[in-house]
This record gives structure tokens, C-alpha cells and sequence, in this order.
């Protein structure tokens, strides 16, 4: 059995282009939307049985995009959600003195399981959800999908594809290495004949060929 | 300084298909030339200032096809060769028995950096040449630069640009659930002046989309 997933980052946010630590409830920007309509036509052609999305608007609105273009059901799920940040954090720029001094808080627990800040997910709470949204997504009957998540989020699947047993270091690695650009695919499968490892392979990261549209040109990407 | 890395690996031989152990002599297959056709269009609307390939053939056609379209200078370079099999086991398939257990012991032996079946380059080894090919592109000042090479070189490559400490282990990892296309397109960035993220960063892994002609 071979189960195929497009993993693809939401459209573009106001609080992407301002990099802001985003509220979950901030809708697409007018080229977020144009954007979810180029990666909806690249699915077009690749079969897809579902969409399955987070509950906030700039995931749903994404998926709904695309679950309309190839004409197949969208459903959403908490599995999917971004990582949810510090209250004291959310809504604020990303580079604010106080946001980073919060953050460089976090990083010096990274090894504590059973530290938070506040009211944050922390790695190890990642860790599990996106295990859980694996298992999830293995026992589907579906054999090709599409979930539109988020950032932050998606970069724990990355780990979590990677092994189960990821470190806080290896994490950190993924999450400073490898971009995820709004809209993005990663094409992971998982190969019930491929035992090695955690039984899923990454075949692309960050595919955004679709923003690289002569028509809309450098607006997209 | 902004520089943005397009990593292809080389098209499709009659040795990627049959699943032999390669040298550097191996042409590409018919399929392998339609690929090169396909990753040179991708590169029409991409501007680039430099070509730098492998000189083993595989990669050195594919490279040809890129620097037909861009028109930009071509240089091979052989810090940028496949991992370096052991010279006994070219041209042999990877599911032969006898090469099938000595590859079994080789990986038995991936924590060793001295241990060696013959004269192959390990993954220590590996490491090391991919770590200097780092070290070397950190030098040109080109904005944009296409390298040709080959699957395992470029996992480690990506390799260490993600740790550069990478272990044996972590490598196989890499080398295992990561899966590469013939000619396809790893980009990387960097912004040398990012206080935050100077070094490089992946941008996207494998894009193939350019594989999905219908011709091919």
C-alpha cells in the first residue's frame, strides 16, 4: 500500500508579509488567495481524493481553494494546526526585543519536556501531535491527499518523518536549514513495503514551481 | 551578498536503471538525454552566472544541456564526483550477492571513519570532500550557480549544510528517506549579511516538476 501526501503550506498572511508571530485567525492577503489558486491547479492533475486542512481561516481558505478545483471533499482537523504560541507573544512581531528575549527563554529549556513558558506548545508537544497526525493520516483510507498546515508545524512532520525518536538539536537543524515558502508542497509517501525508518519517504520539500508563473509573475513568489 | 544554489543531480543512465555500481564513464540512457532537454528548459527563465559540473560524463552532459540554454561559463570541478565506489564492484548490480554482502558489511562499519573494504570512500570520507566542496563555493561570489553532480554527493552536501558535525547515522537517514529524481533541482539560498541565518539554507529539495512532460 502506497500512500501518497502533499504537505502544503497555507497561503500568504498580512502577519507573513509583516512577520509577525500569527494569530490563528488572520485570513489570506489578496495574493495568498492568488497563490492557493496556482497550487490548486497544479493538484489538478494529480488525482487527489481529499483535502484535509487545520481549522484556522488561512489553512481552511487554502484548502477550500483547492478541494473546489479538483472537485473532492475538504475536511479539517486539529491534528494540522500551527504551533501554538505564548499568549505574550502572539500578534507581535516576530523580531521584537521582547519576543526574542521570550524565545531565547524557550530555547534554553529545549531539553525540559515538562517546561513552558506559558501556555505554549513546546517541542516535545509538537513532537507528539505530529506523530499523532501521522498515524492519523496512515489509517485513511485515501491514497493520495492533500493537507494544507502550517510552518512551524509542518517542520515537525519533516522530524517526525525523519525519526521518532528526533532530538530538540536535529529539530533545531530542520527548522533553520530547510525554508517553507506560503504554498510550498512537500511530497512525502509512505511505503507500507519500505520498512526502514519511520516507513515515509520525502520525495520534494518546498516545491513552489507553481509560484514561478510568467502570467503573475514575480507577484506570486 | 545574496547567492542562490540550483543543486541538479545528473539524468538517468543505463546503470541508474539497472541498478549497477557506476564509475565515471557511464553515459546517460535515451531517457537520461530527454531529461537534459527538460532541465535545460527549466533554466530558460532562470538567469545564472556560473555552471560548475562533475566531470564524470553523466553530469558533464546534463551540465551541457543547462550551459546550451543560459549561455552561461562552463567548469567541472572534481570535488563535486559521486561517492567513490570501490573500483572491484564497477559495473556489477547492487542486488549481486557478493556485492550485496560486502555492502552489508560496509554499512556494519559506517561508525568507523579508518575502516574501508577496499579502495572506496566511506562516508566520513564522504563527508570530508563534501564539507571542503562547502567550503569552496563559500568562495566564489557568483549570485547565481548551478552545480551538476550526483545523488549521494548531494544528500551530503545538503547534509552538511543542515549539521556539519552530520554522523554516519544521521547520513543514512538522510540518504534513505530523502529520495532524488534524475536531474532533479536543489535550491539553496543565502544572504551573507543575515546577522540571524548566514549560512545556507534549502530552499527547496528535489523539484522535479519538470519530469511530468508527457513525453518523457
Amino acid at each position: 500500500m502506497k500512500k501518497t501526501v502533499y504537505f502544503t503550506r497555507h497561503g500568504e498572511t498580512a502577519g507573513n508579509v509583516q512577520d509577525l508571530v500569527q494569530d490563528p485567525n488572520i485570513p489570506l492577503s489578496e495574493k495568498g488567495i492568488r497563490q492557493a489558486r496556482l497550487v490548486a491547479d497544479r493538484f489538478l492533475t494529480l488525482s487527489v481524493d481529499l483535502v484535509l486542512s487545520s481549522d484556522y481561516p488561512r489553512a481552511v481558505e487554502t484548502a477550500e481553494i483547492i478541494a473546489a478545483q479538483c472537485s473532492v471533499p475538504h475536511e479539517q482537523h486539529l491534528y494540522f494546526r500551527e504551533r501554538r504560541g505564548a499568549k505574550e507573544v502572539v500578534g507581535k512581531p516576530r523580531l521584537d526585543p521582547e519576543v526574542q528575549r521570550i524565545y531565547k527563554e524557550m530555547q534554553k529549556h529545549k531539553d525540559d519536556a515538562e517546561w513552558r513558558y506559558s501556555d505554549e506548545e513546546n517541542f516535545y508537544d509538537l513532537i507528539a501531535r505530529a506523530k499523532q497526525a501521522l498515524a492519523f493520516l496512515e489509517a485513511l483510507p485515501g491514497t493520495t491527499i492533500v493537507v494544507v498546515t502550517h510552518a512551524i508545524f509542518l517542520k515537525h512532520i519533516l522530524s517526525m518523518i525523519w525519526s521518532e525518536k528526533v532530538t530538540p538539536e536535529e529539530f533545531q537543524n530542520f527548522r533553520t536549514t530547510f525554508r517553507i515558502e506560503n504554498t510550498g508542497i512537500a511530497t512525502c509517501i509512505l511505503d507500507s513495503e519500505h520498512t526502514i525508518h519511520t516507513g515515509w519517504q520525502i520525495i520534494t520539500w518546498n516545491d513552489h514551481a507553481h509560484l514561478a508563473d510568467p502570467v503573475v509573475g514575480k507577484d506570486a513568489s | 551578498m545574496k547567492q542562490t544554489l540550483y543543486l541538479v543531480r545528473h539524468g538517468r543512465t543505463i546503470a541508474n536503471t539497472h541498478q549497477l555500481v557506476q564509475d565515471g564513464t557511464d553515459p546517460l540512457s535515451e531517457i537520461g538525454k530527454a531529461q537534459t532537454k527538460l532541465i535545460g528548459k527549466r533554466f530558460q527563465t532562470i538567469e545564472l552566472d556560473v555552471i560548475i559540473s562533475s566531470p564524470f560524463v553523466r553530469a558533464y552532459e546534463t551540465a551541457k544541456a543547462i550551459h546550451r540554454v543560459t549561455g552561461a561559463p562552463l567548469e567541472t570541478n572534481e570535488l563535486f564526483v559521486e561517492q567513490r565506489y570501490a573500483s572491484h564492484q564497477v559495473g556489477k548490480s547492487i542486488n549481486d550477492p557478493v556485492i550485496a554482502e560486502e555492502r552489508a558489511l560496509m554499512h556494519g562499519k559506517r561508525g568507523d571513519p579508518h575502516w574501508h573494504l577496499a579502495d572506496e570512500e566511506n562516508v566520513h570520507d564522504l563527508r570530508d570532500r563534501a564539507r571542503e566542496a562547502l567550503a569552496f563555493i563559500n568562495t566564489r561570489t557568483e549570485s547565481n550557480l548551478a552545480i551538476v553532480s550526483h545523488g549521494m554527493f548531494i544528500k551530503m552536501l545538503v547534509g552538511v549544510m543542515w549539521s556539519h558535525d552530520i554522523t554516519a547515522e544521521e547520513f543514512w537517514r538522510f540518504r534513505v528517506i530523502f529520495e532524488s529524481s534524475n536531474t532533479g533541482l536543489t535550491l539553496c539560498v543565502r544572504d551573507t549579511e543575515n546577522h540571524i541565518h548566514p549560512d545556507w539554507r534549502i530552499l527547496t529539495w528535489n523539484d522535479h516538476v519538470h519530469l511530468a512532460d508527457p513525453c518523457v
